[in-house]
């Protein structure tokens, strides 16, 4: 099988398949094929495919692999398009995480949700835009595929979601498309920036023409702004984060997994592919900006984080405060730093996937979210009580599981000569902060005195979400078939496997990183 | 030496579709009233004469050519705009026959937008203002009936009133610029006058003439502050009268303005005039436009100050077209073509996106009893593919993609950002959001909200098709522009700008230079 990875670009990618995949789901599921089934289907086949993909990835060269590069549009006064797909050390992680993670959110679902066809198509729309932002290498298609995945979220929040379902799912919707158009402004500058011959979409000729000529110090600069703001909108940097607790409090859990687990790695891995390699002078313009913003994330979202009351708030707020990792590996742009950060993204979509996926189990079992309501909940869900400390602790960074690996990484970049290692000690105080409220959390949901109503039904009518319909809430029940337990353990061994073995992550990120441009 | 032209016609083709299209709706007129044609057959008449002119549009070459003592003027803009207006001909045609409420109507709603049509064809090849002010009537005066069809019902006359009252005062603008530049000029062929200005600017009454012709431009593509007539206009007319209002007169406005501000007043001292108009234009509209449609709860009105928003998006593509900005050195031909295109393919994907929400909106009227966002509750469960086709176009219009309309907003925002128009490309970003809010409130109605009333809603076999098409075009020209291309392509107008210094020596020649041969 070596023939699918070869460097010569083909005229048909195994990539493509990831895309066709989810397509044909959607297609066989509007012909009335089982949803559910259809669905996790396709997502399982995506997740084994991808293993094949990094099994016959050239890890120790890196590089672009399975690439496959098509004229798209050639239009008079617009520069050309390619549809260009390829993977490297930096995406084929995150193409990974896309897969187990979409997996998971089709397999968390529940059965027997309202409109059954249109909720596993617009989750399977989700994962075609991240996966097809992913593999793309050519920033038209990296653009729109994101941008793809924003109106199943709208719909998904909005019909299915909870609490406060209407307004959240404009904010947010509206939030990140905003977001997104000063993106596109952003893109558009950089390209109209280089002489009208050289003007291409394609991202790794882009990348050739612009190590080769550098932009103008101004240009870089205005043009650094406004990709940074536009990708800090959609990865919620610290004053543009407001969207992400409620639109992730209100989310149906599936939808919140694929949000918070995949489509928000999108923006960093923007930084790490566009922004900071093309426009390095700009970067270092800003570098300290950047940083105060960085230790906004840590200080000001963690404080936030102490202080909420409900779960889904709680972690859409840690959310956010962990964006703040991620981007400090990328901001000390070093091939420790760099890595650590890719190394991050996977293990924090794995944990925010956990995180939000139990939380909905917990809020849909247990009919509440609040923590003065909550409790010993260890005695009648066991195993969710298990499930959901494992996920704590990953999302702490405790040694063992996959964040720990990232973000040791990332302390180390931020010591390392040229960097500031003030913004290592915030980072580091930032992983006390994480320590506080996910103890806080599970010590508030899973131990202490149990309310009465978990133990047996209830007949207090309590709608927290509009799929609880029954008048009478029954007893707290466990996550108890094999069926409903394998998602989470699936997420959990594949942190735990990252967590004592880096290296398979690191041996695969590694040798990109240090291909990219002014890394040092 | 006019009896030369007339013994070898050699513009007959190029003249031909409008030719056709006039005697064919000469015929059906009376057709209709002597031989008692149905309805139905006066629509398959006029569509298939319609159809006749759109091939012979399509075989001819777009090289530029003047003829008629250099009244008429065809290229690459003139063939774009032909078809453009034929496509949207036909489907409000079919739209008024098949898909509109059964209103009492008679073979001349589907023969009068024959003659709106051969206006707008005009509009589209005129190179002389005594021309495109008899075209713009033609236009105008077969609007006035359309608008106010339905004579019995109070809305739709007073749309007719406004309508009438407004057009007619936005021509008397015209007319009254056109005179200001006769007087001064002596003459009202566009080539003639690019000659005059070229060697000696726009005198001053001349820019003022301009201005008032601004003005009457203005109401036709219902720029701010002249689009108080759009939206009650829009709510009154029978909808696909607003569809054909909303996209036809509009592009019959952008081939004019092009005409003149780009072709005819396109050298400094005339962009020196046009210029600050235009921007404030396109600001208001921008802003007016986007914002006002927030509170509409009537989906005709929403659209109609959708439209006020969507000229203010054209415009910044028209202005970006412009070859002496004053803030910037000329730029190479390339760069100035992309405003052009930028243009057409917006009109394309409005076009699109405009008629399969016309369209849902007609076929919806009669069976919800009123088109206030909250008649659509729940309609994803009463008629899947009318929620889906009108879900689809609103996010075109919004510009999110993979849909067409993303295509457009970018390549405004290409140009915006290539030509310097940093207050232009905020404003567009801006109002861009904005549009984000009131286009998903209906979304959210026919997605979220639980219908009142189950029963499904039972949609024709021509009307599923059309939609579908309408649908399937908007995807593809969102995922593949190349396929807008073949169309936008050649449509480029001749124009001054580029007879000046070093860009001469471009591939098309300057209407000055074509004016030589014709004469």
């Amino acid at each position: 099988m070596t023939f699918l990875a070869t460097n010569a670009v083909q005229p048909i990618s195994p990539l493509l398949v990831l895309l066709l995949a989810p397509l044909a789901a959607i297609i066989l599921i509007l012909a009335k094929a089982p949803p559910r089934r259809t669905a996790g289907f396709a997502c399982a086949f995506n997740l084994v495919y991808t293993l094949g993909l990094i099994w016959w990835y050239p890890a120790a060269q890196g590089g672009y692999q399975y690439e496959m590069n098509h004229l798209w549009v050639n239009m008079p006064g617009l520069p050309p398009i390619h549809f260009h797909l390829g993977v490297d050390g930096i995406s084929l992680p995150l193409v990974f995480l896309t897969s187990i993670v979409s997996f998971a959110a089709v397999a968390i679902s529940p059965g027997l949700v309202r409109r059954q066809p249109e909720y596993y198509c617009y989750l399977l729309l989700m994962s075609l835009g991240a996966m097809g932002a992913f593999t793309s290498l050519d920033l038209f298609f990296f653009y729109i595929f994101h941008d793809f995945a924003l109106i199943p979220t709208f719909l998904l929040i909005g019909i299915w979601g909870s609490q406060n379902r209407q307004f959240a799912s404009f904010q947010v919707t509206i939030y990140l498309l905003a977001g997104s158009l000063v993106l596109l402004a952003g893109l558009v500058a950089l390209v109209m920036a280089l002489p009208p011959s050289a003007r291409t979409f394609d991202i790794p000729t882009l990348q050739a023409y612009i190590s080769a000529h550098p932009l103008s110090l101004g240009s870089q600069n205005l043009i650094f702004f406004l990709l940074t703001v536009g990708f800090g909108i959609l990865v919620g940097l610290f004053p543009f984060h407001s969207w992400a607790p409620p639109g992730y409090a209100s989310a149906p859990p599936a939808a919140a997994m694929l949000h918070a687990g995949i489509l928000k790695k999108y923006a960093l891995y923007g930084m790490i592919r566009i922004t900071i390699p093309m426009l390095h002078d700009g970067f270092l313009f800003w570098q300290w900006i950047l940083l105060l913003l960085i230790a906004g994330n840590f200080l000001y979202a963690g404080f936030i984080t102490l202080a909420q009351k409900e779960l889904p708030t709680m972690l859409g707020f840690s959310s956010i405060m962990h964006m703040g990792y991620l981007f400090l590996g990328i901001a000390c742009w070093n091939v420790i730093g760099v890595t650590g950060a890719v190394v991050l993204m996977v293990a924090h979509g794995l944990s925010a996937a956990l995180l939000f996926g139990l939380s909905g189990e917990i809020t849909h079992r247990s009919g509440e979210n609040r923590f003065s309501e909550l409790g010993g909940l260890a005695k009648a869900a066991p195993v969710l009580a298990i499930l959901f400390s494992f996920a704590s602790m990953a999302s702490m960074g405790v040694p063992g599981l996959a964040n720990f690996a990232g973000e040791l990484m990332v302390f180390f970049a931020s010591f390392t000569p040229g960097t500031v290692p003030l913004f290592a000690l915030i980072a580091v105080y930032g992983t006390v902060i994480t320590a506080i409220f996910q103890l806080r959390a599970i010590k508030n949901v899973f131990y202490g005195p149990m309310p009465d109503r978990f133990a047996h039904a209830t007949p207090v009518p309590i709608s927290v979400s509009p799929d609880v319909e029954a008048v009478a809430l029954p007893a707290m029940t466990d996550v108890s078939s094999l069926a409903e337990r394998a998602p989470y353990v699936l997420l959990v061994l594949a942190s735990l496997a990252f967590g004592f073995m880096p290296f398979l992550l690191i041996h695969l990120i590694q040798p990109t990183v240090t291909l990219l441009p002014f890394v040092r | 030496m006019f009896h030369f032209h007339l013994l070898s016609p050699y513009w007959l083709p190029y003249f031909a579709p409008e030719l056709l299209i006039t005697v064919w709706a000469m015929v059906l007129l009376l057709g209709d009233a002597f031989l008692d044609f149905t309805p139905r057959q006066t629509t398959n008449l006029a569509l298939a004469g319609l159809g006749v002119a759109a091939i012979e549009t399509l075989l001819l070459g777009s090289s530029p050519i003047l003829f008629w003592n250099g009244m008429c003027i065809w290229d690459g803009s003139a063939k774009f705009f032909d078809l453009f207006f034929l496509a949207v001909a036909a489907l409000v045609i079919w739209m008024g026959d098949e898909v509109q409420a059964p209103v009492d109507y008679g073979g001349e709603f589907a023969v009068l937008p024959l003659f709106t049509t051969v206006g707008l064809m005009l509009l589209a090849s005129a190179n002389d203002f005594m021309l495109l002010f008899v075209a713009l009537e033609l236009v105008t005066i077969s609007f006035y009936i359309l608008v106010a069809y339905r004579r019995r019902s109070l809305p739709a006359l007073e749309a007719g009133v406004k309508y009438l009252i407004l057009g007619g005062l936005s021509s008397a603008f015209l007319v009254m610029g056109v005179a200001y530049i006769f007087g001064v000029m002596g003459t009202t062929r566009f080539d003639v006058l690019v000659n005059a200005f070229h060697f000696g600017g726009v005198p001053t009454a001349a820019g003022f003439g301009l201005v008032l012709v601004l003005v009457g431009v203005g109401f036709k593509i219902a720029m701010v502050p002249f689009h108080i007539w759009a939206p009650d206009v829009y709510e009154g007319a029978p909808s696909s009268i607003t569809a054909f209002l909303s996209v036809g007169s509009k592009a019959g406005g952008l081939i004019m303005l092009l005409r003149i501000a780009i072709g005819t007043f396109g050298g400094d001292s005339g962009t020196a005039i046009w210029y600050p108009v235009l921007t404030v234009g396109a600001i208001l509209s921008l802003l007016l436009g986007n914002l006002a449609a927030i509170p509409q709860r009537n989906l005709k009105r929403l659209l109609g100050y959708s439209s006020i928003g969507h000229s203010g998006f054209i415009l910044v593509g028209v202005i970006g077209a412009a070859a002496a900005l004053p803030h910037l050195a000329r730029p190479a031909m390339a760069d100035l073509n992309t405003g052009q295109v930028a243009v057409s393919v917006y009109l394309v994907s409005y076009l699109l996106a405009t008629f399969t929400c016309f369209i849902v909106l007609a076929l919806l009227r009669p069976r919800l009893g009123g088109l206030e966002i909250h008649h659509l509750a729940g309609l994803s469960q009463r008629a899947p593919l009318l929620a889906a086709a009108f879900a689809l176009a609103l996010i075109s219009l919004a510009g999110i993609p993979p849909l067409s309309g993303f295509i457009a907003k970018a390549l405004v925002v290409l140009v915006a950002w290539n030509r310097h128009l940093y207050v232009l490309l905020f404003l567009t970003i801006f109002a861009a959001v904005a549009a984000l809010y009131y286009y998903l409130g209906p979304i959210k109605a026919m997605y979220w909200s639980e219908p009142l009333d189950r029963t499904p809603i039972r949609v024709g076999r021509p009307a599923t098709v059309v939609l579908s098409i309408l649908v399937a075009l908007l995807l593809l020209t969102g995922f593949w522009p190349q396929s807008i291309s073949v169309l936008v392509n050649g449509a480029i107008i001749a124009r001054e700008g580029a007879a000046e210094g070093t860009l001469a020596a471009q591939p098309l020649p300057a209407a000055a230079a074509l004016a030589g041969v014709a004469r």
